[in-house]
């Protein structure tokens, strides 16, 4: 019995990702293009100092304007900063997961043409990117129903999870430095022409 | 043999020397060629067999003899899958290749560890009373490497083209209907014989149906991924270097003038 079991679940296996294979098809990018360097640039700039600097992710997590509201301010005004404040907070947790996914995506473009690759470190790696995208979904689904004071704990591992993957990507962005600073570069000469 | 056998045999037959004839006119055959030495190794088999009594002795030797050269094709067909999804980018090669001799190590470490404690922990087979068994097994190792093929590929959002997918589509279907096929066979025994006996076939029919229509047309060899940002780069710096040319222009333009 074990062994049909076995072979059926092979089986299930290797008709799924037949199927992902057939629905999934995506078009080569070239190594360390520009365009391509530089969204990863500014994923990675947009989640250092935009997203995950601790005072911000601390003053939006942080009871005490709760507090203050739930002092002074009648019913409906409680009700509405709740909400506001909820909606924030899940805005917030898709976009660290969306600009994750967008450095995510550029990691995975450039290290599949890296022969020097190290494997556990790409194995790891996933595990991070992965374990972290499933954390934003499940933060996602606590804020929602559970209202954002009360995931504050989860939120703080969590980004440090994602800080740690910037730094990774911060590492793969490092190779291709030149590169991006001289997209980079000009594109601020365009901005400030 | 009843009329659904003899259609699936001349059926199976006519799309075989269809694929082999349409390689020698497109010369897929130079891009693929283990998997035309393994078309070319079962229609040679489908062919000495027709000429065969199916109950003399001769009949079941020459069909064990060309199993196994077709299940052992099967494998480089797999190599040469894997090889071809993923010869333009040696980083997901690498992961691939790691995870193939993983799992190779684990099969085989898992069969040495078996035989010595003379126990198998999940009685996947029996090899010594039911071939069956031995094929079932073979089949799930190469479900196992096109399933790493196929994983490695999505995970880096790489395209396997019309003729490979096709290819990995084919022989994964046939393999997963195999190991079905197999995997029943041997846990009903006698009762699913009736069954086996059409729906491996049936697979079969339908993989070549698959191959056929995804090698129809001519392979474009290619020794690079298409790489549109490339051209997408360049043509952003022949625009700017045009502006560039236009704003030095405008500037020499009042000199020019004078």
């Amino acid at each position: 019995m074990i062994g049909l079991i076995i072979s059926l679940l092979v089986v299930v296996g290797l008709v799924v990702f037949l199927a992902l294979s057939a629905r999934r098809g995506s078009a080569p990018t070239a190594v360390g293009s520009a365009q391509d360097i530089v969204g990863a640039r500014e994923a990675l700039d947009h989640l250092q100092k935009g997203l995950l600097p601790a005072e911000f992710v601390e003053r939006m997590y942080d009871r005490g304007d709760a507090e203050y509201v739930m002092k002074v301010a009648p019913r409906e005004v409680q009700k509405q900063f709740i909400a506001e404040r909820k909606r924030i907070a899940i805005a917030w947790i898709e976009r660290v997961r969306e600009e994750i996914r967008g450095l995510w995506h550029f990691h995975l473009r450039e290290s599949r043409h890296h022969e020097a690759m190290s494997i556990r470190s790409e194995i790891a790696l996933a595990f991070d990117f992965y374990s972290l995208l499933l954390a934003c979904r499940i933060l996602q689904v606590a804020v929602r129903f559970r209202g954002p004071y009360s995931v504050a704990g989860v939120v703080h591992t969590t980004m440090a999870a994602a800080a740690r993957v910037c730094q990774a990507s911060e590492r793969s962005l490092g190779m291709l430095t030149p590169a991006a600073q001289i997209a980079h570069e000009g594109d601020d000469a365009r901005v400030a022409g | 043999m009843d009329f659904l056998g003899k259609f699936l045999w001349y059926g199976g037959i006519g799309l075989e020397a269809a694929i082999l004839l349409r390689s020698l006119w497109t010369s897929s055959y130079l891009r693929f060629p283990i998997f035309y030495t393994y078309m070319a190794c079962v229609f040679a088999s489908s062919v000495t067999l027709l000429t065969l009594d199916p109950n003399s002795e001769a009949y079941a030797k020459s069909f064990w003899y060309w199993n196994a050269v077709t299940i052992l094709l099967g494998y480089g067909v797999l190599v040469e899958i894997m090889h071809r999804t993923l010869v333009d980018y040696p980083g997901a090669d690498r992961l691939a290749r790691f995870l193939a001799i993983a799992v190779f190590f684990g099969v085989v470490g898992g069969l040495l560890l078996s035989s010595a404690l003379h126990y198998n922990p999940v009685a996947i087979a029996n090899w010594t009373h039911h071939v069956n068994a031995l094929e079932r097994d073979l089949r799930i190792v190469q479900a196992v490497f096109l399933t790493i093929t196929l994983a490695v590929a999505i995970h880096y959002r790489i395209a396997l083209g019309r003729a490979l997918a096709g290819l990995a589509f084919g022989f994964g279907f046939y393999v997963a209907v195999s190991v079905v096929s197999t995997a029943l066979g041997y846990y009903y025994g006698k009762k699913f014989e009736p069954i086996a006996k059409e729906l491996q076939p049936i697979g079969y029919l339908i993989s070549l149906g698959i191959w056929l229509a995804a090698l129809w047309q001519t392979v474009k060899v290619r020794s690079k991924p298409p790489n549109p940002q490339v051209e997408d780069d360049y043509r952003r710096v022949v625009a700017m270097t045009r502006e560039k040319l236009r704003e030095v222009r405008s500037r020499f333009m009042p000199l020019e003038s004078r």
